[in-house]
């Protein structure tokens, strides 16, 4: 499933005293089975560019095309249904959004929205439970009960039961613990090995380098770039600094150590390449 | 994003930010009460022409007054209908079935329209100009004497401004679990009555849940800077009449004599 | 004599240094569940600690007894000398600030200068004498320039550094940091962290300083590491100490700093833990 973005402008308020543009003739591809990390300073536009892509924001011109599906100002709310069977978001603290009386019942909540038979969206919940690791003996239990990483699990199954072809994450790691981070990138990749279309927000360098096959960079409402991860990091290190954007751990380390002297022969990206660049210059001397 | 003005502070420092809040409440309320009284052209006039002044002394633009009105529209113009439709009178403009439009019906409805949008207007001002923690503040000192009959005036002013804080907060997470189960399919577009009820639980309780964590959160946090109770605490917006807020008295003074003097006039 | 007068002394100034300490505390999340059983813990006057764990470890239940804000079951928590109790609660709270984890649960404020002052308000300060411990607070965490503007304005990281000076103005002798940076983006994060340097720096012994986190690359920057998990103490050292084992960190949970990591994987290896100047000074050395 590739999604397309054309000349995609986004104002909140179009049309009155209030309106506010945030985002500026965005055109971008995103090709289906692979994952896509989408990185920024903090307000410059990806939360609600993603918002576009299940259609809970309408473009207000240029359109987008999900597969099939073409989302521009004109679509009518009653067909976005559709769009939404295919494209799951996992929000920001998506345990803000449990309501059910149980972990299964919640989970089953969106196969049944989108018309499965009671039968058919327990079979899925549970697939999408045992998939984000929930263990069975919690399935039963109220959702209010468990513990903060069990409910960020249940809200993630929440968003995987309709089985989407697109999954989406805004900053799917925030306040995840070192373990719940590592659980994550695996998942992450998982759903990659099922051919899903995986998009994900993130402030972790480390995170986009560790799963993603593509980048997109924006600012301001604007794409400024859109290019793999290895050859957005390899730019310039002035253009970081003007995106406010962060190196990977590595990559920082190997600059300070650059200016005090330690120089290597690329910039490395994880750990392992900073280990052995540095093992070959002092072995050099 | 939230485009609800009202109840939403903008820091300045204008005139009118700087007239002490019991100032303004008192004037928004002693205006209010005086257009009970309007009831011909020329005294709207009159206390139209109050507002658009106050609104320029402000110094704020005149977009945010407008955003102020535009979440009402639909209760202005439902009112405005009813109006038109229902009141009774000669002579008829026009009528389909039952239904008439006279004369005083469109009178009637621009006067309930113009009222409606100065009153809104003008407590637009006082939320506009002043911090929640003042307006609190004022209401305590206002309805002070109330602390001998046993009314906890200083524990509700607290929950009154505490309350005006969190509005837009919970605004916002309105809207974030309304995206979350939209994403996940939720409709409130089709089904008829009962299934339309039922489609909101999904978002009232994650919306409780989520309120009574940060009540909880808020409580701790007010525990441990030392709260103790409303009533022993001092005041870091300390309220005091300056200069300027008897010019404003005698303004409004000023207002309302004329007021009383046109519609006497109108009258003759 | 002499003797054990002397000793009655030592024991005073001691306990003068201890700001906190923690004996024999149990606590139970409800009756099935026992989170710490027999927990110990003291914490001298002026360190910096850091409490770390993974998320559900009781690192936050643990600072939320110590300023009794929940109650244990049995145990002693003293602070500066003073035994926790609902007689003593107000006076340790006033010696103990707190900043927690949501930026926006803890705003009490219409504005900045509001929030600060709140718990002044509380203190029952002269409020002439408000302006100037607001503006003091402030220009510490460097948001002097926001004082009147509305929380909805400021990023995560402002919003926490004005909760971190609205404890800063009640002079606190202990500021706990419970997950403050949790919720922020690396820029928020990076400046609470530089800011809690500074303070340290303003401070010195005078400011004892526990945050409690699940970031080791946060964890390193403490004088003092403490690992806690199930309501046990697992490790607790410099972090030099702490750092070395590996294996323990990683069953419960942990990860090591990133420095440390990296130590780990070169050839030849420095003797012992360094931080990270100390590694690019090692390393520029080597080099020449």
């Amino acid at each position: 499933m590739a999604i397309t973005f054309e000349k995609v402008n986004f104002s909140y308020g179009a049309g009155t005293t209030l309106a506010r543009s945030i985002l500026h003739d965005v055109t971008l591809q995103i090709a289906t089975g692979q994952v896509t990390a989408i990185v920024g300073q903090t307000g410059s536009g990806k939360s609600t560019l993603i918002q576009h892509i299940n259609g809970l924001l309408k473009p207000t011109s240029g359109r987008i095309i999900i597969d099939d599906f073409q989302l521009t100002a004109s679509t009518k709310e009653k067909i976005l249904v559709q769009l939404r069977k295919n494209v799951g978001i996992v929000f920001q603290f998506p345990e803000n959004q449990l309501f059910a009386n149980t972990v299964l019942e919640d989970v089953m909540y969106a196969p049944l929205n989108f018309g499965a038979t009671k039968a058919e969206a327990k079979l899925a919940a549970e697939q999408a439970l045992k998939r984000v690791g929930v263990s069975s003996e919690l399935w039963y239990r109220s959702p209010f009960e468990l513990s903060g990483g069990q409910m960020r699990r249940v809200a993630m199954a929440g968003a995987l039961s309709s089985n989407p072809n697109v999954v989406i994450m805004d900053e799917p790691a925030a306040g995840l613990d070192p373990k719940g981070q590592a659980e994550l990138l695996n998942l992450v990749q998982e759903l990659k090995a099922l051919g899903k279309t995986v998009v994900f927000i993130s402030h972790q360098m480390d995170h986009v380098i560790a799963v993603a096959d593509q980048v997109i960079v924006m600012q301001n409402g604007h794409v400024v770039a859109q290019e793999s991860p290895k050859k957005l990091f390899n730019r310039d290190l002035s253009w970081f600094e003007t995106m406010k954007l962060d190196l990977p751990k590595a990559g920082q380390l190997a600059e300070k150590l650059r200016k005090n002297g330690v120089f290597l022969s690329r910039r490395p990206l994880t750990l392992i390449e900073l280990a052995d660049l540095i093992n070959k210059e002092v072995d050099h001397e | 994003m939230n485009n609800i003005m009202i109840g939403r502070f903008v820091s300045g420092n204008s005139w009118v930010h700087r007239l002490d809040p019991r100032t303004k409440m008192l004037i928004t309320f002693v205006y209010i009460l005086v257009m009970l009284w309007a009831n011909s052209w020329q005294t709207y006039a009159w206390t139209t022409l109050f507002v658009i002044v106050l609104v320029k002394l402000t110094d704020q633009p005149f977009k945010l007054y407008w955003d102020g009105l535009k979440p009402i529209f639909w209760l202005i113009l439902f009112t405005v209908v009813l109006q038109l439709l229902f009141t009774p009178g000669t002579p008829v403009l026009f009528s389909f079935g039952p239904l008439r439009v006279t004369v005083p019906g469109v009178i009637n409805a621009v006067y309930v329209m113009v009222r409606f949008v100065l009153i809104i207007l003008m407590s637009t001002i006082l939320t506009l100009t002043t911090p929640p923690t003042s307006i609190a503040n004022a209401l305590e000192s206002l309805l002070g004497p109330l602390k001998k009959i046993g009314i906890p005036v200083a524990e509700l002013s607290l929950m009154l401004a505490i309350a005006l804080r969190f509005v837009p907060l919970l605004m916002d997470e309105t809207q974030k679990i309304m995206n979350a189960q939209k994403s996940r399919g939720m409709s409130f577009s089709t089904g008829g009555p009962v299934k339309r009820a039922k489609a909101i639980i999904p978002l009232l309780i994650p919306l409780f849940v989520g309120a009574l964590q940060r009540a909880l959160d808020l409580a701790n946090a007010m525990e441990v800077r030392g709260f103790k109770d409303a009533v022993q605490r001092t005041k870091y917006r300390v309220l005091s009449y300056q200069k300027t807020d008897k010019l404003a008295f005698v303004a409004l003074g000023g207002f309302v004599i004329i007021f009383f003097v046109i519609k006497e006039l109108a009258h003759v | 004599m002499k003797h054990s007068i002397k000793r009655k002394n030592y024991d005073k100034i001691r306990v003068m240094n201890q700001a906190i300490k923690i004996n024999n505390l149990k606590y139970n999340y409800d009756s099935e569940q026992t989170l710490f059983h027999d927990f110990n813990l003291e914490i001298e006057s002026g360190q910096w600690v850091a409490l770390v764990g993974h998320n559900g470890s009781g690192k936050s239940t643990l600072a939320k007894l110590i300023l009794g804000l929940i109650e244990s079951e049995s145990g002693e928590i003293s602070v500066f000398g003073e035994k926790l109790s609902i007689d003593t609660v107000h006076h340790v709270r006033e010696q103990i600030g707190m900043v927690f984890q949501n930026p926006d649960n803890q705003f009490v404020g219409a504005t900045v200068a509001d929030d600060v002052a709140f718990g002044l308000e509380n203190k029952q300060l002269p409020s002439s004498d408000m302006p100037q411990v607001i503006d003091e607070a402030l220009t510490i965490v460097g948001m002097q320039d926001f004082k009147d503007r509305e929380p909805h304005m400021l990023s995560g990281g402002q919003k926490q550094r004005v909760a971190l000076a609205s404890v800063l103005a009640l002079q606190p002798k202990i500021i706990i940091l419970d997950e403050a940076t949790a919720m922020l983006d690396p820029d928020g994060r990076a400046t609470i962290m530089k800011t809690l340097q500074n303070l340290k720096l303003k401070f010195g012994s005078e400011l004892t300083l526990i945050t409690i986190t699940h970031d080791m690359d946060e964890a390193i920057l403490a004088d003092r590491v403490v690992v806690i998990n199930d309501g046990q103490l697992i490790l607790d050292g410099e972090p030099s100490d702490v750092f070395s084992q590996y294996d323990i960190l990683r069953q419960n949970g942990l990860e090591l700093p990133f420095v440390v990591e990296l130590e780990a994987q070169l050839k030849p290896q420095p003797d012992g833990y360094l931080n990270e100047r100390e590694l690019i000074q090692w390393l520029s050395h080597l080099k020449k």
